[in-house]
């Protein structure tokens, strides 16, 4: 029997200041369930909204309108709360600011989504992230979900287009893992 | 002294409510998510022209003078929004062009070089391509990127995509 997947309690927070990014990005997460989501264009507004709100999940493009988001990911992963400090966050990056990938990573995102987003890419990244344990790390160097991880299970959805993920290719050596498996961060 | 490192276990929230009962199988997801973004198709494919037009306004508006920095920085965010367009409805060739025109800009800004005809050439390119203009045959299609791919190199100005695909210094 297939695995289901219940995002109906979930509560998101979309950041990104291309609007039909949000629009289109906001559709996949109602086709998945995923009807309580907040959707913003800037990154001090995500942090009003985050402080304001309870999210359990951040998709968040890396160049926003008012800052870079790596700014932004840096704000979550030092905020006193834990409420906040921990959240996933998935960030999604254009055609444009794909050398921003390693940034993206050294800032402490969970994964980084290639635009334009399809939908089982985006739908695999977040239930991969969701079944992924990984505990959190606090260095002098980075603060972020544990990099240095091991894949229980890849991710699914191997037969998708191999481009989808910003990662390939980058991260397998960095982090010391099977190339043959995704090598999402 | 050693640099201090600091390991918390994390419960997983988003984990422990994807898997509350009910919910909804991959495939099922993936498919209602898919229709829900066709409902955009009309009025997003129809923005494209407008998408391609405000590029066009700022390059009229330079005329003669050269493209500063932060201009070119703003186009091509703008051709971001193209991108997210062209690539989520399938215009295949437009994609090309935008990403071209991407590779122009990011190389122009690089290289501190302003000339608006590079620009210009690649926004014909796209207002030719964009939903309601030429439907061209692909040796057309072809000799018209190898074109762009002439400017390009004129310029000296590589693809962003080989700059991703090489290997990152660990």
């Amino acid at each position: 029997m297939e695995e289901s997947f219940n995002f109906s309690q979930i509560i998101a927070l979309v950041v990104d200041g291309d609007r039909y990014s949000t629009g289109i990005v906001s559709q996949i997460l109602h086709g998945f369930g995923l009807n309580r989501h907040y959707v913003t264009t800037s990154g001090e507004e995500a942090k009003k909204l985050l402080s304001a709100e309870k999210f359990d999940l951040v998709i968040t493009e890396c160049v926003l309108p008012d800052m870079n988001a790596r700014k932004l990911v840096r704000w979550v992963r030092r905020h006193a709360s834990t409420r906040i400090r921990y959240i996933p966050i998935v960030m999604l990056t254009g055609y444009s600011h794909l050398s921003n990938v390693t940034a993206a990573r050294d800032a402490g995102v969970n994964s980084v989504v290639r635009k334009p987003v399809a939908p089982a890419t985006l739908f695999d990244h977040i239930t991969w992230s969701a079944r992924t344990e990984r505990p959190f790390i606090e260095a002098d160097a980075y603060i972020g979900p544990c990099r240095r991880f091991k894949f229980g299970e890849a991710a699914p959805g191997l037969n998708r287009r191999s481009t989808d993920h910003a990662t390939d290719g980058v991260d397998a050596q960095a982090y010391h893992v099977d190339e043959t498996q995704e090598a999402v961060i | 002294m050693g640099k201090s490192c600091k390991v918390t276990p994390v419960k997983n929230r988003l984990g422990q409510l994807l898997r509350l009962p009910g919910g909804i199988a991959r495939d099922e997801a993936v498919e209602a998510a898919g229709q829900a973004v066709e409902t955009l198709r009309d009025e997003y494919v129809n923005a494209i022209p407008g998408e391609i037009g405000a590029l066009e306004a700022v390059v009229a508006a330079a005329g003669r003078r050269k493209l500063p920095p932060q201009e070119l920085q703003a186009m091509l965010d703008r051709a971001g929004h193209l991108l997210t367009l062209s690539g989520t409805f399938g215009y295949t060739l437009l994609d090309e062009v935008v990403k071209r025109f991407c590779d122009l800009t990011s190389g122009m800004i690089e290289k501190d070089i302003g000339d608006v005809a590079p620009v210009s050439v690649h926004l014909r390119a796209m207002r030719l391509v964009c939903p309601g203009g030429r439907s061209l045959e692909e040796g057309e299609a072809d000799n018209m990127l190898k074109g762009l791919e002439l400017v390009h190199a004129h310029y000296g100005i590589e693809r962003l995509q080989q700059d991703m695909d090489r290997p990152q210094a660990q």
